[in-house]
């Protein structure tokens, strides 16, 4: 029976040596950056020609229950960039006064987040970022007056940490409907990661806002 | 943890009565099928214990557990969905963990190595997780595999024998991308028993 035991006892070791379970998976906090779009695939972007760009980038906070917004100091950095994307699509820039076909918002946020746990069936990309068009109520909301600030799409936080992003928003200035004066978001693009440190953050910043623009060659159609 | 220490006692406790075989085996593994759309890189860390127990001629019947880890890490890259795309990098996990009912069927042979077919199947815990960027999604599930084997024993001594086998493994699954995990498992390992199959 001693045989057995030592047999128990080997198969107890080769066990225990294989209990580390993850490697570990990032050797830098940007290769944890997410860049991420969505667009009205019923949308013909064809049609637009124009644009307006809002003049401040608004960086959003929370100061008790209430999200508060203020121009942000990464402004020019993400308006340039931007820019300079929708000028490579052939998108013309104009004055807001000037009828836009197109009004692009960008806003940053910043948020402390702990854990929280999910489940779920999971790997099915296009059913957890789903994403409806939706509209607001206004066309007046191009500026941040009274905007509701959400994420359209559910995320499994695995620790506290400080996240990061941002959000930029195209919206249909072409055809409003006039009968119930909405007008209609085309295209939202997300820059989003940690940012417990703030090395090299311009970079991961238009480098996100690159790739967001680089998964949209619809744009320049 | 708690379970391999059951599973160890228990076959501890089945080793005392009546002809039997333990076994413990070093195992790998190649992705095959959709299931490599997932991971496709080989798996290097896999284990399976087992135990048998004759009920005829050449015949066994037993049980086994067995474990394997998937794992591949890709490069930043961008991943297209019907209404967007997302780019980030990549990590994908499985975990499966057969909880296996075997028979086995050992070729009368004359020499030290005596070849043998086996067929495996029973409830499997797998845990897939999938990382994008920042983001950790896990699904944990319990499915029925399917596991039929071939191999040979490579006779050491009265009470020990070299194991060298190769299976085919599924597990059904429901995601989009893949519908099954299916690998070949290649391994090797250590017999113990208290007699020799004649």
């Amino acid at each position: 029976m001693y045989k057995a035991f030592y047999f128990l006892l080997l198969f107890g070791s080769v066990i225990l040596s294989g209990c580390v379970k993850y490697p570990d998976q990032y050797d830098q906090e940007k290769d944890k950056d997410i860049s991420l779009t969505y667009y009205d695939n019923t949308t013909d972007f064809s049609q637009y020609a124009t644009y307006a760009i809002v003049d401040q980038v608004g960086d959003v906070g929370v100061e008790g229950d209430s999200l508060i917004v203020t121009a942000s100091v990464k402004s020019t950095l993400i308006l340039d960039k931007i820019n300079a994307n929708l000028a490579s699509y052939g998108l013309q820039k104009v004055d807001s006064s000037a009828n836009p076909d197109l009004l692009v918002n960008a806003h940053v946020l910043t948020l402390d987040v702990e854990y929280t746990s999910y489940n779920g069936g999971y790997w099915d990309m296009g059913y957890y970022y789903s994403y409806d068009p939706y509209y607001y109520g206004s066309p007046y909301y191009w500026g941040y007056g009274g905007y509701s600030y959400y994420y359209p799409y559910s995320y499994g936080y695995s620790y506290s940490s400080t996240y990061g992003s941002v959000l930029m928003e195209i919206i249909d200035s072409k055809n409003k409907n006039e009968i119930t004066n909405q007008i209609k978001m085309i295209w939202t693009g997300m820059v989003v990661g940690t940012v417990n440190s703030t090395t090299g953050i311009d970079e991961r910043i238009t480098n996100g806002i690159d790739e967001c623009f680089t998964q949209s060659p619809y744009l320049g159609n | 943890m708690k379970y391999l220490i059951l599973i160890s006692a228990s076959l501890f406790c089945f080793a005392s009565f009546g002809q039997r075989m333990l076994h413990l085996s070093y195992s790998t593994a190649a992705p095959i099928g959709t299931y490599q759309d997932y991971v496709s890189e080989y798996s290097w860390q896999g284990l399976e214990v087992g135990y048998q127990k004759e009920i005829g001629k050449n015949l066994t019947v037993g049980f086994s557990y067995r474990w394997q880890k998937f794992y591949e890490k890709k490069d930043r890259a961008t991943y297209v969905f019907d209404n967007g795309a997302i780019t980030s990098s990549l990590y994908t996990y499985s975990f499966v963990n057969n909880f296996n009912a075997t028979l086995n069927y050992y070729l009368n042979n004359a020499t030290k190595i005596t070849p043998y077919f086996s067929i495996a199947a029973g409830p499997a815990f797998v845990k897939n997780r999938l990382v994008i960027g920042f983001v950790d999604l896990d699904d944990n599930s319990w499915k029925i595999g399917l596991s039929p084997q071939v191999g040979i024993m490579i006779d050491i001594n009265k009470s020990f024998a070299i194991d060298l086998k190769c299976n085919y493994n599924y597990l059904p699954l429901q995601y989009e991308r893949f519908k099954s995990i299916q690998y070949i498992g290649a391994s090797i390992g250590i017999v113990w028993r208290d007699y020799i199959l004649e």
